[in-house]
C-alpha cells in the first residue's frame, strides 16, 4: 500500500464517519511515520470538531424576521407571502379590464362572422312571420340558433375567465375596489355561478362608471352589427 | 399555534399569509440556519443578519419549493449561498483578529483557546466552498450525498473539498499545537 492509497482510504473512512482504522491501514501506519502522523492529526481534528459541534448557539430570529416580512413583501412583486396589499401600477387593473373586454368583442365578432350567412331575421324565433314566410330560411333556423347559443355560451365562459383574472389583478392593485360590504365575485368552485346568464352587466364588480361605460360600448357594437345585417 | 404540523401544511400556512405559521416556520428551522451561518461566518452579528436574509428569501420563494423534496436541504442551500455571498462581500479572508468568536460562552474563552475556537479559526482560513462542505458535513451532519445536493455539485467534488478541508484544518491545528487530550 502506498501512502497515497493510505490517505485516500482514510479520507473515505472519515467520509462515512468511521474513526477506526482497518487492520490493513493500521499495519501501514505502524511502519510509515508520515502516514502515522497524518492519522494522528486527523484524529486530533475529529476530537476538536466534536467540541466545536456540540456548542449549539441559539438566536431568537422569529420576531426580527416577521417584522421585516411585511416590508419585504411590499417591495417584492412576486412574493406569495402577502401580508399587506402590494403596491403596483394603478393602471394595471384597468389595462387587464380593457383587454378582457376587447377579447370578448373579438370572440363575439368571430361568432358573427361564422354565422354571416344568416340574416338577423334568421336568428329570430321560427314563429315570427318574416322567417316563417321563407321556407328556405326557416330550414336553417335551428342550426343557426344552436350556433349562436354555443357562441354566446363560449363567449360568456371566456368572459368569466378573463373577468376572474381581471378581478384578481384589480384586487391586488388597490384599484376600483368595490365597497367593503360587497360580496367578492368569482369565488367558489364555479366562478360562472356568480355571473348572470345574460351579458347585460358583464363588468359589474369593477365600479359603476366603468361598468356603464363598457356596457354602453358593447351595446353600441351590438347595434352597429345589427344595423349592418 | 404549537401543533406540530407537517412541513407541507406549514408551508401552505405561510403561503396563505398566516403569521402563526410563519413564526413556527422560523422557530422550527432557526437553530439549524443560525448554526450554519454562525459556523461559516464566525461572527454572531453577521450570522443573525444572514440568517434573517435566509428566511426572508425563503418566504419569498416558498412557492417554488418542490413539495416532493424535504424542506431542510432546500433551506440549507439558501443559507449556504447567502453565507458564501456574504463572505465574498467581505472581500478578504478574515484574520484571527477579526474572529472574536463572540458567540462562544465565556467559559470557552479563557486565556488559552479551546478546541472549538481553534476549529472556528481554522475554518475561517478555508476557501468558502471548503467551509460550506465542512460545516454542512460536520455541523449539520449531512451525508456526502446530501451535501452534494445542497451545494448542487457532484459527490466527487464534495469529497475532494471535504478531504482538502480536513487536511488543511489538521495542518492548521498542528501548527497551533493542538493536542488530543
Amino acid at each position: 500500500m502506498t501512502c497515497l492509497n493510505f490517505e485516500n482510504r482514510v479520507q473515505e473512512l472519515l467520509d462515512h464517519r468511521q474513526t477506526k482504522l482497518p487492520d490493513e491501514l493500521s499495519a501501514h501506519a505502524a511502519h510509515c511515520a508520515t502516514c502515522h502522523e497524518l492519522w494522528e492529526h486527523l484524529q486530533q481534528l475529529q476530537h476538536a470538531i466534536e467540541a466545536w459541534r456540540i456548542l449549539s448557539p441559539t438566536a431568537a430570529l422569529a420576531d426580527a424576521v416577521l417584522q421585516r416580512l411585511p416590508v419585504e413583501c411590499k417591495t417584492t412583486a412576486n412574493t406569495q407571502i402577502v401580508t399587506t396589499r402590494p403596491a403596483c401600477s394603478p393602471f394595471a387593473g384597468f389595462v387587464v379590464l380593457i383587454a378582457s373586454a376587447a377579447t370578448l368583442l373579438i370572440a363575439l365578432g368571430i361568432g358573427w362572422r361564422v354565422s354571416s350567412n344568416a340574416t338577423y331575421a334568421n336568428r329570430q324565433p321560427a314563429s315570427t312571420t318574416a322567417v316563417a314566410a321563407n321556407q328556405s330560411v326557416t330550414a336553417s333556423v335551428p342550426v343557426t340558433d344552436r350556433q349562436l347559443d354555443v357562441l354566446l355560451h363560449d363567449a360568456r365562459d371566456a368572459y368569466v375567465a378573463l373577468a376572474s383574472q381581471a378581478w384578481q389583478e384589480v384586487s391586488t392593485t388597490n384599484m376600483l375596489l368595490p365597497p367593503a360590504d360587497a360580496a367578492t365575485p368569482f369565488s367558489g368552485n364555479d366562478p360562472a355561478a356568480s355571473v348572470p346568464e345574460t351579458l347585460s352587466r358583464p363588468l359589474a364588480p369593477y365600479g359603476r362608471e366603468l361598468r356603464d361605460a363598457v356596457d354602453s360600448w358593447l351595446q353600441q357594437v351590438f347595434q352597429n352589427q345589427d344595423s349592418s345585417t | 399555534m404549537n401543533v406540530d404540523v407537517s412541513e407541507v401544511e406549514l408551508v401552505q400556512g405561510c403561503l396563505a399569509g398566516e403569521v402563526a405559521c410563519q413564526r413556527q416556520f422560523v422557530e422550527r428551522f432557526e437553530g439549524m440556519i443560525f448554526g450554519l451561518c454562525l459556523r461559516m461566518l464566525g461572527r454572531r452579528h453577521d450570522a443573525e443578519d444572514v440568517a434573517q436574509e435566509t428566511f426572508l428569501r425563503a418566504f419569498r420563494n416558498l412557492h417554488r419549493w418542490d413539495r416532493e423534496r424535504p424542506l431542510r436541504p432546500w433551506l440549507l442551500t439558501i443559507a449556504a449561498n447567502r453565507c458564501r455571498t456574504h463572505l465574498e462581500e467581505r472581500g478578504r479572508r478574515p484574520t484571527p483578529t477579526d474572529l472574536q468568536a463572540d458567540w462562544l460562552p465565556e467559559r470557552h474563552r479563557p486565556d488559552g483557546r479551546d478546541d472549538a475556537e481553534e476549529i472556528q479559526e481554522a475554518l475561517a482560513t478555508l476557501r468558502p466552498e471548503y467551509q460550506q462542505c465542512f460545516v454542512l458535513f460536520y455541523q449539520q451532519e449531512l451525508s456526502v450525498q446530501e451535501v452534494a445536493e445542497v451545494l448542487d455539485c457532484p459527490e466527487g467534488t464534495v469529497k475532494t473539498w471535504l478531504h482538502r478541508a480536513r487536511k488543511e484544518m489538521a495542518e492548521y491545528l498542528r501548527k497551533r499545537g493542538i493536542d488530543q487530550d
